[in-house]
């Protein structure tokens, strides 16, 4: 009975009020120093589930997953995207560095394939990482449960994507963040990590690479630059922006 | 009076195949019958050569069945498959024997004795009983795998002479695979086992007894030369399971299923093949009803992961009501190379990620899976490509400038106001332009000017203007 006790209490997914855990490094570094510093385990914890809820798609949530995505890919582990909102593109995948021969993209029909796609992955020791898009936003406590239960088995990432919605219905969900879009990047707000408080909030900001394009000229498929000045701009920045074209 | 050579014949005698090629799913005894009488049972009174009536009367619920030749010798052929693993010399021997030369390749397996054993683990792993002999020559091999006394003379896994001598000389003269006529003439003279004979001189009892048997003998103690026909590999596999009582339930195909595509992993690891795709077959007592064909994302050569796949793919089969006859089938193979059945079982995280994916394309269809790859071709809708989940590769060229993550299906037009952009927000333009060129279409060539922007939302948009027209659109999303 005590030793069944025990184990119970030894599982990962397990949290003990009042247990001050030290800040262990065992997650997955996410490329970002700001987010890791404030991540329990330095980084995404590996056999949980992580919720990610934005108000829409195209804010720059991917960009927050894609280096530790790259990561998993370089190490020879597949991931699989369930249900991606858009068609995601390739050649912007590949310049962030993912191993396109080691994503999948499932599409499943209904609800009950989507769950049950998201648990096989999960549970497949070939798998690094599922980033699943929940669809209407609301997956039910218990299938969010299941899936934890799944992740834990083999130490799989596994990043839910969901509506703002559901930020107010309770969640087995180890990590739990909130992203919206500001003007200088992307705004993380940790609504809940298991193990310590949450609270925090981080922002990434946009990345330079798309602030600015390094040697236009280099590339050959650019004919020339139009040999008018730009229309359209940011009045503050509009004359940088041209010195960068006519160069 | 043995001579022993280099060689070392392991013989293996099934002598509970009847049995065990007979696939049943009550726990009720079962006596095989051949010419009216027992063959085998596994009911624990009834004996061999009793009468079939016999056997009922003692036995009230016994199940009564005649022998499967055919069912038989394609367990051989499996277990022949089986072998293979260990040696390539390997002869289908008469009375259910395999008989393997081992001499040649001991050293890959190291310790006779645990050779031995790991053999006899694997085989009961498979659901057989087997007798194992072991001498120099293949003859040997084959009295020595009998299962009948003198049993106490026999350890099975030394090749001591003359021990082999104690055990050999110890054996009937009935049991001799000899003509009738020879052994008849043997006991009238009094001689009741081979040790015996062993001790006349050759000539003298040839002059008696015939050429035949004194070349039985000296090829017996290895004083001749014995060549043995080493089997062949078919070039397809197919091999069947018959059910005495048929199955009624699919749950209660899958252990049937798990044997079969044993052997069939057998067969390809003894070729050196993988396959491409498996075919199964599910009969009633007349014919073939359904079929049932698996393909597999990636060449394979084990078992489980073609089970696991086969068991999904099993629900959208319509069985007959009850199965008599299962059939594996394959004949698409691809070279393994010459790689060890170890080096095999390394590569598991790249394994396991096919057999998940095999896995879900069989439940979700194989059109909804997707790679992601590109293309030679710069302009935006043409340079990124979806590719089967079953393509080995998908090309991966890197693009010449920034590219978004998202790709909108069509671009949408963009609203110019006040010298502004607008799409859902107000668009500031961070970087560019980027222009690329379409393939040419009716001779005509379209350009367009790329741009990163920003929405005051903060999301990041790639946008372009069409240099013939002069409008905005916005074509992607770096999410």
């Amino acid at each position: 009975m005590s030793i069944e006790l025990d184990q119970l209490l030894r599982r990962p997914d397990i949290w003990k009020p009042g247990e001050n855990r030290a800040p262990s490094k065992t997650g997955l570094p996410t490329g970002f120093a700001a987010l890791d510093a404030v991540l329990r385990e330095s980084g995404w914890p590996r056999g949980a589930l992580i919720e990610l809820l934005s108000g829409g798609a195209g804010i720059g949530e991917l960009r927050l997953l894609l280096p530790a995505l790259a990561s998993l890919g370089a190490r020879g582990f597949y991931q699989i995207w369930i249900d991606p909102p858009q068609l995601p593109y390739a050649p912007g995948l590949l310049l962030r560095g993912i191993d396109l021969q080691r994503l999948v993209v499932a599409r499943p029909r209904d609800h009950r394939q989507w769950l049950w796609a998201t648990e096989q992955a999960l549970r497949s020791a070939g798998c690094g990482a599922v980033v699943c898009w929940t669809g209407d936003g609301r997956s039910r406590y218990a299938e969010l449960r299941k899936l934890q239960v799944a992740a834990a088995e083999r130490g799989c990432l596994c990043f839910v994507f969901g509506d703002l919605r559901g930020a107010d219905t309770a969640s087995p969900a180890a990590l739990r963040l909130r992203l919206a879009c500001e003007p200088n990047g992307l705004a993380i707000d940790i609504l809940k990590q298991r193990g310590t408080q949450a609270g925090q909030r981080v922002v990434l900001e946009t990345p330079v690479a798309l602030r600015k394009q390094a040697s236009l000229r280099q590339r050959p498929v650019v004919v020339s630059a139009p040999r008018r000045a730009l229309p359209f701009g940011p009045p503050s920045r509009s004359g940088a922006v041209q010195q960068e074209a006519w160069q | 009076m043995i001579r022993a050579g280099s060689a070392i014949w392991v013989g293996l005698r099934f002598d509970g195949l009847a049995l065990e090629v007979m696939e049943r799913h009550d726990h009720r005894p079962l006596a095989i019958i051949e010419h009216g009488r027992v063959q085998v049972s596994d009911a624990l009174v009834v004996e061999a050569g009793m009468t079939a009536s016999t056997a009922q009367a003692l036995v009230a619920d016994l199940v009564v069945a005649a022998r499967q030749p055919a069912l038989e010798s394609q367990a051989m052929q499996g277990l022949a498959l089986w072998a293979y693993q260990y040696t390539p010399a390997i002869v289908l021997a008469a009375e259910n024997t395999l008989l393997l030369e081992i001499g040649s390749c001991r050293r890959l397996h190291g310790n006779l004795a645990q050779l031995l054993a790991r053999m006899r683990g694997e085989l009961e792993q498979r659901g057989h009983r087997v007798a194992i002999g072991l001498a120099h020559t293949p003859k040997a091999a084959w009295l020595l795998a009998l299962p009948h006394p003198p049993l106490a003379l026999r350890n099975g896994s030394s090749l001591d002479v003359p021990q082999l001598q104690r055990q050999l000389a110890a054996v009937a003269i009935d049991l001799l695979p000899i003509d009738p006529k020879v052994s008849t003439r043997l006991r009238n003279i009094g001689i009741e086992s081979l040790g015996r004979v062993l001790t006349f001189d050759a000539a003298l009892l040839g002059k008696r007894l015939g050429a035949d048997f004194i070349r039985y003998l000296q090829q017996l103690t290895g004083h001749l030369p014995d060549p043995q026909p080493f089997i062949e590999l078919k070039p397809e596999f197919e091999h069947s399971t018959v059910f005495l009582d048929g199955i009624p339930d699919r749950q209660m195909l899958v252990f049937p299923m798990k044997r079969l595509l044993q052997s069939l992993g057998d067969y390809l690891i003894a070729r050196q093949l993988h396959c491409r795709s498996i075919q199964w077959l599910f009969g009633d007592f007349h014919q073939i009803r359904a079929t049932l064909d698996v393909d597999l994302s990636r060449p394979h050569h084990r078992w489980k992961p073609l089970l696991d796949v086969s068991q999904l793919k099993l629900d959208q089969v319509e069985l007959p009501e009850l199965v008599f006859n299962l059939t594996l089938y394959a004949d698409q193979f691809v070279a393994a190379g010459a790689v060890s059945q170890q080096l095999f079982e390394e590569d598991t995280a790249e394994e396991e990620s096919h057999v998940l994916l095999d896995k879900l394309a069989s439940r979700l269809g194989v059109d909804a899976l997707q790679r992601l790859g590109t293309t030679e071709s710069l302009w935006p809708e043409a340079a990124s490509a979806t590719f089967s989940v079953t393509t080995p590769t998908v090309p991966a060229a890197y693009p010449a400038g920034e590219r978004p993550t998202w790709l909108l299906p069509e671009p949408q037009p963009l609203r110019e106001r006040d010298r502004q952009l607008w799409w859902r927000k107000r668009l500031d333009i961070l970087s560019g332009p980027e222009r690329l060129e379409s393939p040419p279409e009716r001779g005509h060539v379209h350009y367009r000017d790329y741009f990163i922007a920003r929405e005051a939302s903060g999301s990041i948009c790639w946008i372009f203007r069409e240099l013939n027209s002069g409008r905005w659109f916005v074509h992607g999303l770096f999410a």
